[in-house]
C-alpha cells in the first residue's frame, strides 16, 4: 500500500530497507545454499523492479502448469454448489455464479489448448452463504471490501474510461507488462495501468487471447462505480 | 507482501459457538471430484451447535489447518501443486493473483508441509490429502522462516515505517529461534539477536546456520 497511498519518499525508504538489507541477506542465503525454497506472494511486479536482489526470482503466475494453483475451476464450483446447497436448483445458481464470479484468465493459452477460466473462491463462498442464509446476494459488498477500489481511485480515474471502453468492445490488446517501474503506477502510462488492472483482477485475458476484457459482472460493477464516482 | 500468514481469524467471529478443531478429521472427496472434499463430524467427540451441524464453507482468513480440522467443511485440496513445485530441489518463485484467490492459504500449506517442526503431525495434517498419499522427499525437511509484511503499518513518516518493519522482523526472528531450538543447538538468542538492528540479527542467524551445517 506504500506504493499507492503515501509519498514516494516513504515508498523509496521502505524499498531501500528491503533492497539493501532484507532481500540482500536472503540472496546471500540462497547463494550459500541455505535458503533452498523461497516463495513470495502479494506484491506487484513494480516492487520487484525496485529491489535488485529479487531479480533472480522467477514469476510463475503465467506458467500454465500453475494456472489452477489459486482459484476454482467450473467443475470444482459445481461440486461445491451441489454439496452445499443440496435443495436448490443447481443450474440456476451456476449460471449466476458464472456471470458474477468466473472469467479470470491469467495465462495466455496456446491456441490448441485453451485454459479454463477461474472463479474467485471467496466471492463464490460469499455468494453461496447469502443464498443459503436467505439473504440477498450483494456483489457490491464484495466490491467495497476489496482494496482494489481504493487502488483504482489512487491510480486516477482519468486513465480509465478509454481503457474500459476498449476492454468492453474487445479492442484492448492483451499486453501485460511484468516489469514496470514504481513511478509509472500513477496512471501516466496506459500500458502500465492496464497491467496493474490485470494484476488486480479487473482486467483479464479474453477468451480469444488477443485482447484483455473485464472478467465478470462483479468487476464490471466495480469499473462502473470507479468511472462514475467523480460524476 | 506475504511469505506466510499464520492467523486463524477466519473462525474468530464464531469462537464462542465453534466446535473444537480435531487433530485429524476424515476427508471425503465429493462425487466426481478429485479436489473438493468435505470434513466429517465425529458423532462421539463433536457436540455441534446447529450452525455447525450443516455443511459449511471456509470463511475469509481461515487458516490452512482449519480446512482439515473443523467439521462439515467443504474445501479444495490444492496439495498436488506441491508435487509439481518439488520437481525442482531449489526454487525462488513469485506468484501473483488478485486478492481473495487463496494465496495466503496456499502459502500456509507450503509452510506447514516443509516445516520440520510438524513432522510428527504430518499424517494428521496431510494424511487424507493428495500430497499425504504422494509425499515428496522435501516433506518436513526444512526450517521455515515466514514473514507477512502486510502486517506492518505504513505511516506517512518514513522513520516510523522503518521502525515498524525492524520491530516486526525482530519478533519473527525471535519466534523462529524459540520454536526451532531443538534443531539449532548453541544458537544463543542473546548473542544472535540485536535489538538495534533486526537485519543484523537476520544476518547473524544465517551465518550461524552456515557454520552449523558445514
Amino acid at each position: 500500500m506504500a506504493l499507492f497511498s503515501y509519498s514516494s519518499e516513504v515508498y523509496r525508504s521502505v524499498t531501500n530497507i528491503f533492497k539493501s538489507f532484507f532481500f540482500a541477506s536472503i540472496k546471500d542465503g540462497i547463494s550459500q545454499d541455505i535458503v533452498t525454497k523461497y516463495w513470495l506472494t502479494g506484491v506487484l511486479p513494480a516492487f520487484r523492479e525496485g529491489v535488485s536482489p529479487l531479480a533472480g526470482v522467477e514469476i510463475i503466475s503465467n506458467d500454465a502448469r500453475f494456472h489452477g494453483l489459486c482459484g476454482f475451476m467450473d467443475t470444482e464450483v459445481e461440486t461445491i454448489v451441489k454439496s452445499f446447497l443440496q435443495s436448490q436448483e443447481t443450474d440456476t445458481v451456476m449460471h449466476e455464479l458464472r456471470q458474477q464470479h468466473n472469467g479470470h484468465r491469467f495465462i495466455q493459452a496456446e491456441a490448441s489448448e485453451p485454459l479454463a477460466s477461474l472463479y474467485n473462491p471467496q466471492h463464490v463462498f460469499a455468494h453461496l452463504r447469502s443464498l443459503a442464509g436467505g439473504r440477498p446476494v450483494r456483489p457490491r459488498d464484495e466490491i467495497e471490501a476489496l482494496h482494489t477500489s481504493h487502488v483504482l481511485n489512487e491510480i486516477g480515474e482519468s486513465a480509465f474510461p478509454k481503457l474500459f471502453l476498449l476492454a468492453a468492445s474487445s479492442k484492448l490488446p492483451s499486453e501485460v507488462m511484468f516489469h514496470f517501474p514504481p513511478r509509472e503506477v500513477n496512471g501516466s502510462n496506459p500500458r502500465v495501468t492496464q497491467s496493474l488492472l490485470f494484476f488486480f483482477g479487473v482486467l483479464t485475458y479474453a477468451e480469444s487471447d488477443a485482447f484483455l476484457g473485464i472478467p465478470n459482472r462483479t468487476m464490471q460493477q466495480l469499473v462502473c462505480f470507479t468511472v462514475a464516482s467523480p460524476l | 507482501m506475504r511469505h506466510i500468514v499464520g492467523n486463524k481469524r477466519g473462525f474468530d467471529h464464531m469462537q464462542n459457538s465453534a466446535p473444537k478443531p480435531l487433530k485429524r478429521r476424515k476427508l471425503t472427496l465429493l462425487p466426481h471430484s478429485a479436489t473438493i472434499y468435505q470434513t466429517d463430524a465425529d458423532p462421539v467427540t463433536d457436540i455441534l451447535p446447529p450452525a455447525w451441524a450443516v455443511n459449511r464453507l471456509p470463511s475469509l482468513g481461515a487458516g490452512f489447518t482449519d480446512l482439515t480440522s473443523y467439521p462439515n467443511l467443504i474445501a479444495a485440496d490444492k496439495t498436488r501443486y506441491i508435487e509439481l513445485l518439488d520437481v525442482e530441489s531449489k526454487y525462488q518463485y513469485l506468484f501473483l493473483r488478485p486478492r481473495r484467490f487463496g494465496k495466503s492459504t496456499f502459502l500456509q500449506m507450503l509452510s506447514r508441509y516443509y516445516d520440520k517442526r510438524f513432522e510428527k503431525n504430518f499424517p494428521n495434517t496431510f494424511g487424507c490429502l493428495y500430497i499425504g498419499q504422494h509425499p515428496t522427499i522435501y516433506a518436513s525437511s526444512l526450517l521455515v522462516l515466514c514473514f507477512d509484511f502486510s502486517k506492518i503499518e505504513v505511516s506517512q513518516s518514513g522513520d516510523e515505517t522503518k521502525q515498524n518493519l525492524h520491530h516486526y522482523i525482530h519478533v519473527v526472528l525471535e519466534e523462529f529461534l524459540e520454536m526451532n531450538h531443538q534443531f539449532l543447538p548453541n544458537f544463543e538468542q542473546g548473542k544472535l539477536l540485536d535489538k538495534t538492528s533486526s537485519l543484523r540479527s537476520l544476518n547473524n542467524i544465517l551465518v550461524c546456520y552456515i557454520l552449523l551445517i558445514r
